[in-house]
C-alpha cells in the first residue's frame, strides 16, 4: 500500500472514531445542532477523500448516510434512535470495506446492500433515486469586451476570425454594439466601428 | 519563479494528494486545514492561486472566498473551489462570492492542472 493510501486509511479511521463518539452523544442530546454538524461534516470529508483515492464504494455508501444528516441538518429529518443504531452499523461497515474496497468479502458485498437499503428507506421514498454527484464538469465563466482599433482592416485583419477562434474555445454569446456609429449617412465601410461583448 | 498554490482543506489526505500532484507539475505549494488558517498564511507568503474546499470547520470556503475579496490586493487573486459538493445553488453562492471556479471531487489530474494554468496570473 502505498503512503498516500496510508494517510487516507488512517485518516478515515480516525474520522470514524471521532463519529462513534458524537453519535453516542447524540443519542443523548438528538437536537444538537452542532453535534449534526460535525457528524455531517466528518461523513462529507470520508466521502471526499475516497472518491479521490479510488474508493469508490466507500464514497458511494457514505454519500446516502451522508445525505441523512444533510437533510437533519436542514430540519427535514429527525434524529431517531433507529437512526443512530444504523449509523453506528455502517460505521463498523465502512471499517471493513476501506480493506476491501472491492467486496471481495461475500459478507461486506452483503451488507453493504442492505445497509444501503436501510439508509435509503430512512430517508424515503423521495431519496431512492441516488444522485449521481461524483461526476461535474466545472464551468468557468468569462465576460470579454472587445472593442478593436478603428483602423483594424487597414492590415487585412477580419475581427470576426478572431470570434470565431473563441468559439472554439467554449460556449460563447456575442453580443455586436454598434454605439459607435452615430449616423448611418457618414458611416465609413473602411472604419471598424462596431464592437462585441 | 514557481507559482505558489494555496491548498485548502479539512481533510489530511487531500491536502497531500494534490499537493504531490501540484508539486510533480512544477509548482510551490502551502496548506490550510480551513478558511481560517488559509487567510493567516495568505497574508503571509505570496500567494499566485488558492485552491479551497467548501465544507470545513470554522471559515468555510464560500466564507473564505469572501474575506479575500473584500481586500483589493486580492481583487484578482484566482480562487478555485474544489469539492464535492455540485449543487447549483451552492455554485451560485460560490461565484456569486467571487470565486474563480468550481472543479467537483474526484477530479482528474490533468484537468485540475489545465484549468489551473488557465487561471493563474502568467
Amino acid at each position: 500500500m502505498s503512503d498516500m493510501n496510508s494517510i487516507y486509511e488512517e485518516e478515515v479511521l480516525e474520522l470514524l472514531e471521532k463519529l462513534e463518539s458524537s453519535l453516542l452523544l447524540l443519542e443523548i442530546t438528538p437536537n444538537d445542532d452542532g453535534l449534526v454538524e460535525d457528524i455531517f461534516r466528518s461523513m462529507h470529508t470520508i466521502k471526499g477523500s475516497s472518491g479521490m483515492f479510488g474508493y469508490d464504494n466507500v464514497a458511494a455508501f457514505v454519500h446516502n448516510l451522508e445525505s441523512i444528516y444533510d437533510q437533519i441538518r436542514e430540519g427535514k429529518l429527525e434524529t431517531t434512535k433507529q437512526l443512530i443504531d444504523v449509523t453506528l452499523t455502517s460505521l463498523d461497515h465502512i471499517k471493513r470495506i476501506v480493506k476491501d474496497p472491492d467486496l471481495k468479502d461475500e459478507d461486506n458485498d452483503r451488507n453493504q446492500k442492505k445497509l444501503t437499503g436501510q439508509i435509503l428507506s430512512i430517508m424515503g421514498e423521495e431519496a431512492l433515486q441516488v444522485k449521481d454527484d461524483f461526476v461535474e464538469e466545472e464551468i468557468i465563466s468569462y465576460y470579454i469586451s472587445f472593442i478593436p482599433n478603428e483602423d483594424i482592416f487597414d492590415n487585412g485583419t477580419n475581427p470576426l476570425f478572431i470570434l470565431d477562434e473563441l468559439f472554439e474555445l467554449g460556449d460563447c454569446k456575442i453580443f455586436p454594439q454598434f454605439k459607435k456609429i452615430e449616423n448611418i449617412e457618414d458611416f465609413d465601410p473602411t472604419k471598424c466601428l462596431s464592437f462585441c461583448e | 519563479m514557481k507559482k505558489n498554490i494555496l491548498i485548502v482543506d479539512d481533510s489530511e489526505s487531500i491536502r497531500e494528494l494534490v499537493g504531490i500532484t501540484l508539486i510533480d507539475a512544477g509548482f510551490d505549494v502551502i496548506k490550510a486545514v480551513n478558511g481560517k488558517d488559509a487567510f493567516k498564511k495568505l497574508q503571509k507568503a505570496e500567494v499566485d492561486l488558492v485552491l479551497t474546499d467548501l465544507n470545513m470547520p470554522e471559515v468555510d470556503g464560500i466564507m473564505l472566498v469572501k474575506k479575500i475579496r473584500k481586500y483589493d490586493k486580492y481583487k484578482y487573486l484566482p480562487v478555485l473551489i474544489l469539492t464535492t459538493e455540485s449543487e447549483t445553488k451552492k455554485r451560485v453562492e460560490a461565484k456569486e462570492s467571487g470565486a474563480t471556479g468550481w472543479i467537483v471531487k474526484p477530479f482528474d489530474k490533468e484537468r485540475l492542472l489545465n484549468i489551473i494554468k488557465k487561471v493563474i496570473r502568467k
